[in-house]
């Protein structure tokens, strides 16, 4: 069993609180990865930025980063929770001017 | 794991109600869920070709209509005809006509519908569809 799961079932809490714990990078770190497929959402609303990042996810492999830039308040929630669904790394959210810019990791 | 399953009956012939729906597929597709989809009364007359693009009614507050299509386009937010198009190709959807409904609108065949629809079905359908649905909406 990964630590990961070993903690959940410790604290009984979902997924979430532990992936933070484990994968959440600060904005140094954030800023200088090295992102393998970025996804521009700016222009669509709910459900836009969500699908289109669970497009993007099927052309990227396993260990690979992503980012998707949006706009959308809703997406900044929906994100995360899809990636701890789907079982992708949620690493963290940049604020931008006007926007922001969520990380992951397949 | 199986996929989770949606059963949607979609009564609404009105456009602020389609279009919410084509969110929801949205997330249903974002999730991959299973979705069945039993266009009922309104909803047929929507669904019919010379219909879908009409736009012509909104449902309650009906003066803001004019204000939620031109929201829309401002909010660059598709169409709820390309919102369903688009969860149809990103998860499984299959949309169901209600036999009768359609009857009601003078639909006899499936080629009075949009091409969304797939195929023409009883009640009998859409009860078992929902027995089975992990979450069951009515719209």
């Amino acid at each position: 069993m990964s630590v990961k799961a070993v903690i959940c079932n410790l604290f009984k809490e979902p997924i979430i609180l532990t992936n933070l714990i484990f994968n959440l990078m600060n904005e140094e770190e954030l800023k200088s990865l090295k992102v393998d497929k970025s996804v521009d959402a700016r222009g669509t609303s709910c459900p836009g930025p969500l699908l289109a990042a669970k497009k993007a996810i099927g052309q990227i492999e396993k260990g690979q980063i992503m980012e998707v830039l949006s706009a959308d308040e809703g997406t900044r929630r929906d994100i995360p929770k899809w990636c701890n669904k789907k079982g992708f790394d949620y690493l963290g959210t940049l604020e931008e001017s006007g926007y922001f810019k969520i990380f992951l990791r397949k | 794991m199986a996929n989770k399953k949606l059963t949607l009956a979609l009564y609404t012939g009105s456009v602020d109600k389609l279009t919410a729906a084509g969110v929801i597929l949205g997330g249903a597709a974002a999730e991959d869920m299973d979705v069945d989809i039993f266009v009922l009364l309104q909803a047929a007359h929507a669904f019919k070709k010379e219909n879908a693009m009409a736009d012509e009614y909104f449902a309650e507050i009906t003066d803001k209509k004019d204000e939620f299509l031109a929201s829309l386009k401002r909010l660059n937010a598709p169409h709820w005809t390309e919102a369903f198009k688009t969860a149809k190709e990103m998860t499984n959807v299959k949309i169901h006509i209600c036999g009768f409904a359609g009857k009601v609108w003078h639909g006899e065949k499936l080629d009075d519908f949009i091409d969304l629809a797939d195929d023409i079905c009883g009640i009998g359908e859409y009860i078992s569809s929902a027995e089975e649905a992990d979450i069951n909406l009515f719209i």
